[in-house]
């Protein structure tokens, strides 16, 4: 067989032998055993120049307003070897946010790479329409976002613990913490939301060293579920959160009293319900972002094609209003 | 436009009554083939000298209701691929004649058939039809010499082809589900085999196959874009005959013969590929010393069978039907283990038809008809101890399918030589499971039955058309189907009008016009368009609104007597409302969570509308020692979905520009034929990548901003619209070379040599990015790397009938 990059050409290359004229013939067909791979010209691939991306993401219940400023790279684009893993941030960018009568210039903050500005800068109100602008001198690009205008409570929660049964799916029997909330949707209103809970855990691994137990241990946040609705068909229904979980003997684990080490000891803190009325835009990029991963590589699912409401770039620049529910099952003094 | 059709009907009810006072008598009977007694569907029948016609319905019936004559009439009957019959009649009381047509076996050239059809071909208002004959189509150049239908209509104008080798139709910017295929009235639900490379209609069982891709007659309904319809042969009354043929991937074998000599037929015809019997012995010896031994293969058959009997001119009953199924497999045994995997989908149909003549103007057929479309995932395997002893089971089946009860009649009335009125009533049960899910063994403690609850709908339709020429120069089709459609919780009354029209002008040429609206109100659910088994039929439901469809044409036809050839040309536009597709990211089998929560099917579709709009043109010869037809087709297809290319329009992947194709067969001598066929299309419409960025989500990747200010980007990918851009063009050039040879008692063969992609295009099927180093350098590229799956492949068949 040819290499992958020889060029797409030629025809059948005929048999030396003549004995049997159909034969030869045949033979010869079956003897193009070129390859089935060829390289499209550069010539028919669409010309495309990189643009400016921005995410940004506003709430009243922000602590911090922050842009984020990155280039996109040309798929079809010379890159240097070394670039692979290059960082496409733009650092020089002006980035100002607008209100009814207050603009804000963010400051790019090196170390987290973003533009930021404390919340006190701008208000954020709920109802109220905000502008972003993003220049880097060459290219400039605009957005804007409706905050909705109704902070959506969470009317009732449900937490339990469940014993599960390994399945076929994978993982093993355990006890798991069970999650689930409801909320009304504001009638009269097309309305979208993010779900999600969170639990803040501690897990403590102990070992044998030296003839001494010791041990290690991590406090951190972990997603048990979250999820984006909307209320289309549902308006004013109460809404369900899907159902989020948190095992609650850890990963593959020897849990106390087991004698045996090291063994593993988790810890759950408290329980974060989270509930965001988002803005349509907000919803339209997540939701495209969830299709596009479930597309990824997949040849046999169409390709999800990522919304932006960035005027001449690409990301997004949306708002939510966010109400959050803490569970407290342990309280650090 | 509904009243006017309405209006339209009364007065061509009129119109007999109004010419009430003139004596009439009416010429009917059957038409047959001389050697076999198989009726014939479709003949012209015309007066010579005289502006009437008609055709021979599906089931061979002709009827004539003339004035009065005092001199004799001459009827002409005839038929492509036969000889032309010609006799006098004096029409002084009603008449039964029957005829009898001998295929003809003359290889010089027919000159004659522009005129002996007496343009009754092109001044019939049906336009946008498609006909092959079985004849012509067993001399095209074919994949891997098989004969397929499909495959030759997808070189007819109009309509296109999806992806490399594969047979679904793409008719007029509609989909492969949006054409009613229709096998002896039995509506077929997934027409492939392998995958999409193979259909599963057996061309040596096939009578006739007929495609409709627009002025649909009120007597078909159900699909938006095209009717297809198959009638299998019923089997020679005569004597015992067969055919068959062995291929580089089938065999098949079709016996037929009379069972009461003159009453009673029978028709039984089979096929199968045989990769797996032939790979089996290879795969045994190359394992032959591994502890575990694999087997893996793929087969697919089908069967046809039929039997009619015929109670005399008044009553005939047949009873047909088709099974057919595809299997991949892998069975793996070893000492400790045995597991069996498996993919499996197939068709079975099922049809009881009643032909009745009241009168000698008022025929019908009655049917009831089964079908089922099956898919199938299953995995099952045991683990054994030492002692042999099974230590752990588990089984997976998931399943969908599809299952359909219907009851129809059909009446044919032919009260005058202006009319020809059908009308009759077909009612439908459908039964759908999209998914069922089943999940059992030692391994699972959490056994999974999931059925997505069975949908039971009603599907029905009341239709009745009148073929009406109203003046020597103009005949009209005006019809009406009211279409009926119940959920266990909504119901969906949709009237459909149908008028077409033809206008005899100077010169044998004639103006056709037409008009269609169309309901769909089953769909399928389809990633691909790669006639996967996993494309998912599914109902209208309270949720999920019809299809709906309306399309106007407009071209000319005329037939060019001397040589034997007819021309078409014709423009279209269609307009598609509430058409499906899923969501961006959807697939047929989305599981959800830990407990396999099955997500709604119709939580993953999206509905949107469409456009379609172009022309066609096709210069075709049926037969003769040259035959064959040249088509180009220009066309244009948008889509506009809410939730797809964020409600931008765009074209579906099967858009395309332009289309070509020639078909030549040239009869060298009785011994020889050749033939080849090339064909020209522009590219799909592909959504491709133009660049990649860092993709932020609200949680800034790791939850950034609670446990400090970090950020993580997800790759993303920039699309730009969706299907914006265009693959290369496809084309390629088939040749084949027939050997035909007469022997003893009967006994012809065939030899076939062909080749397919003869110069060996490299057309694509699909498309990856992959990155290159340039040269020696330390720069690094993406290309897009096309990849083809079929290079120039010869292919030899050997056929035979006795």
């Amino acid at each position: 067989m040819n290499s992958v990059n020889k060029p797409v050409a030629g025809g059948p290359a005929a048999s030396g032998k003549r004995v049997l004229p159909v034969l030869a013939f045949l033979a010869g067909l079956f003897s193009s055993c070129e390859s089935l791979v060829g390289t499209v010209p550069r010539s028919r691939l669409p010309e495309v120049e990189s643009r400016l991306v921005v995410h940004s993401y506003i709430s009243p219940q922000d602590t911090v307003l922050y842009v984020i400023v990155t280039e996109s790279v040309p798929v079809f684009g010379i890159e240097k070897a070394e670039n692979q893993e290059r960082d496409n941030v733009v650092r020089n960018a002006r980035v100002t946010l607008s209100g009814d009568t207050r603009s804000v210039e963010l400051q790019f903050d090196p170390v987290s790479r973003l533009y930021s500005a404390p919340a006190s800068a701008l208000a954020i109100l709920p109802g109220h329409t905000y502008e972003l602008r993003v220049s880097d001198g060459q290219r400039a690009v605009t957005a804007k976002t409706t905050v909705p205008g109704q902070a959506v409570e969470i009317a009732s929660y449900r937490m339990d613990t469940l014993y599960i049964r390994g399945s076929i799916f994978g993982g093993s029997a355990d006890t798991v913490l069970s999650v689930k909330f409801s909320w009304k949707d504001p009638a009269g209103a097309r309305n979208y939301f993010r779900a999600r809970s969170f639990a803040n855990v501690s897990d403590r691994m102990e070992q044998i060293e030296r003839n001494r137990v010791v041990y290690q241990e991590q406090t951190y946040m972990q997603e048990l579920g979250s999820e984006l609705q909307s209320d289309n068909n549902r308006d004013g229904k109460m809404l369900d959160s899907n159902e989020g979980r948190l095992s609650l003997r850890g990963f593959e684990s020897s849990p106390p009293p087991s004698p045996v080490y090291p063994r593993f000891y988790r810890k759950l803190n408290y329980v974060d319900m989270e509930l965001l009325h988002v803005s349509e835009p907000y919803f339209a990029y997540h939701r495209s972002v969830e299709a596009a991963g479930e597309a990824e590589d997949n040849p046999f699912i169409e390709p999800g094609i990522h919304y932006s409401n960035i005027e001449g770039g690409l990301g997004t620049f949306s708002s939510y209003h966010k109400f959050v529910l803490r569970f407290y099952f342990h309280r650090e003094r | 436009m509904a009243r006017f059709v309405a209006c339209l009907f009364l007065l061509s009810g009129l119109m007999p009554c109004l010419a009430r006072g003139q004596t009439k008598f009416t010429i009917s009977g059957f038409i047959r083939e001389k050697d076999t007694r198989e009726l014939l569907p479709g003949v012209t029948v015309y007066v010579e000298g005289t502006p009437f016609g008609t055709a021979a319905n599906s089931y061979g019936f002709y009827s004539l209701t003339l004035p009065a004559a005092t001199d004799t009439v001459t009827l002409t009957v005839s038929y492509i691929g036969f000889e032309p019959v010609r006799q006098p009649f004096r029409l002084n009381r009603d008449i039964a004649a029957d005829f009898w047509l001998t295929p003809s076996a003359r290889l010089d050239e027919v000159t004659v058939s522009g005129k002996k059809a007496g343009g009754q071909q092109v001044f019939a208002p049906q336009m946008s039809k498609v006909e092959v004959p079985i004849a012509q189509l067993r001399k095209i150049p074919a994949f891997l010499g098989e004969k397929d239908v499909l495959r030759v209509l997808q070189l007819m104008p109009g309509v296109q082809k999806g992806s490399e080798g594969q047979t679904g139709l793409y008719v007029r910017g509609g989909g492969p589900d949006q054409n009613l295929v229709i096998l002896d009235d039995a509506v077929v639900y997934n027409a492939s085999h392998l995958f999409g490379f193979f259909s599963i209609f057996n061309s040596d069982a096939l009578k006739s196959v007929e495609l409709t891709k627009g002025g649909f007659p009120a007597r078909y309904g159900g699909r938006l874009s095209s009717v297809l319809e198959m009638n299998m042969k019923e089997g020679s009354k005569e004597k015992l005959k067969g055919e068959g043929g062995i291929g580089l991937v089938a065999s098949r074998l079709t016996l037929e013969g009379p069972l009461a000599k003159g009453r009673t037929s029978f028709l039984v015809s089979g096929r199968r590929t045989y990769i797996d019997l032939l790979a089996r012995p290879l795969i045994a010896h190359a394992q032959r010393n591994d502890e575990s031994k694999v087997t893996p293969g793929y087969y697919f058959y089908d069967l046809n069978a039929k039997v009619n009997y015929d109670f005399g001119d008044r009553n005939k009953l047949y009873l047909s039907g088709y099974f057919g199924r595809d299997r991949f497999y892998a069975n793996e045994k070893s000492s400790g283990s045995a597991m069996n995997a498996g993919l499996a989908w197939g068709n079975a149909t099922g049809t009881l038809r009643w032909n009745h003549l009241y009168n000698q103007r008022l025929f019908s057929n009655t049917s009831f008809i089964f079908s089922r479309f099956n898919f199938r995932v299953d995995s099952d395997s045991e683990e054994f101890d030492s002692q042999g002893a099974s230590t752990d089971k588990y089984s997976l089946i998931y399943d969908s399918n599809i299952r359909d009860w219907t009851l129809k009649t059909d009446f044919d009335y032919f009260p005058s030589p202006q009319h020809e009125v059908k009308f009759g009533l077909i009612a439908t049960l459908h039964k759908f499971v999209p998914s069922a899910l089943t999940v059992k063994g030692d391994l699972s403690d959490d056994p999974i039955d999931f059925t997505a609850r069975p949908v039971n709908s009603v599907e029905s339709a009341l239709y009745a058309e009148d073929n009406w020429q109203p003046f020597d120069r103009l005949k009209i089709n005006a019809g009406l189907r009211l279409a009926y459609f119940r959920t266990p919780s909504k119901h969906y009354f949709r009237p459909e009008p149908r008028w077409s029209s033809a206008l005899r002008l100077p010169g044998d040429l004639s103006f056709k016009t037409s008009y269609a609206e169309m309901n769909q109100f089953v769909h399928m659910l389809s990633n691909t368009g790669l006639g996967l088994p996993t494309d998912l039929w599914v109902p209208t439901t309270d949720l999920v609104a019809p299809q709906h469809s309306r399309q106007v044409a407009a071209g000319f036809a005329r037939e060019l007597e001397r040589t034997g050839l007819t021309l078409s040309l014709e423009g279209y536009y269609k307009y598609m409302n509430h058409i499906i597709s899923y969501k961006e990211g959807a697939s047929f089998l989305s599981i959800d969570g830990e407990n396999a929560r099955e997500l709604n099917w119709e939580d993953n579709i999206t509905s949107g509308k469409g456009w379609s709009y172009g022309a066609e043109l096709l210069l075709q010869k049926k037969e003769g020692r040259f035959s064959g037809w040249i088509g180009y087709t220009l066309s244009w297809t948008n889509w506009k979905f809410p939730e797809l290319n964020n409600g931008r329009m765009f074209h579906p992947r099967y858009d395309r520009r332009h289309d070509i194709s020639v078909v030549g067969i040239y009869e060298i001598s009785r011994k020889i034929t050749l033939s080849a066929v090339w064909v020209y299309g522009t590219g799909n419409a592909l959504t491709v990548p133009l660049s990649t960025y860092d993709g932020v989500t609200d949680d800034l990747g790791k939850f950034g901003y609670r446990g400090g200010v970090e950020w993580f980007g997800y790759r993303a990918r920039e699309y730009g619209e969706k299907n914006s851009f265009r693959a290369e063009p496809y084309h390629r050039f088939d040749l084949s070379v027939q050997f035909h040879k007469k022997k003893k008692g009967g006994f012809e063969r065939t030899w076939e040599i062909g080749a397919y992609n003869l110069y060996n295009r490299k057309n694509p099927f699909f498309y990856n990015i992959t990155r290159e180093r340039i040269g020696q350098t330390d720069q690094y590229q993406n290309v897009l790397k096309r990849y083809s799956i079929f290079p120039v492949i010869p292919s030899v068949s050997y056929n035979f009938k006795f």
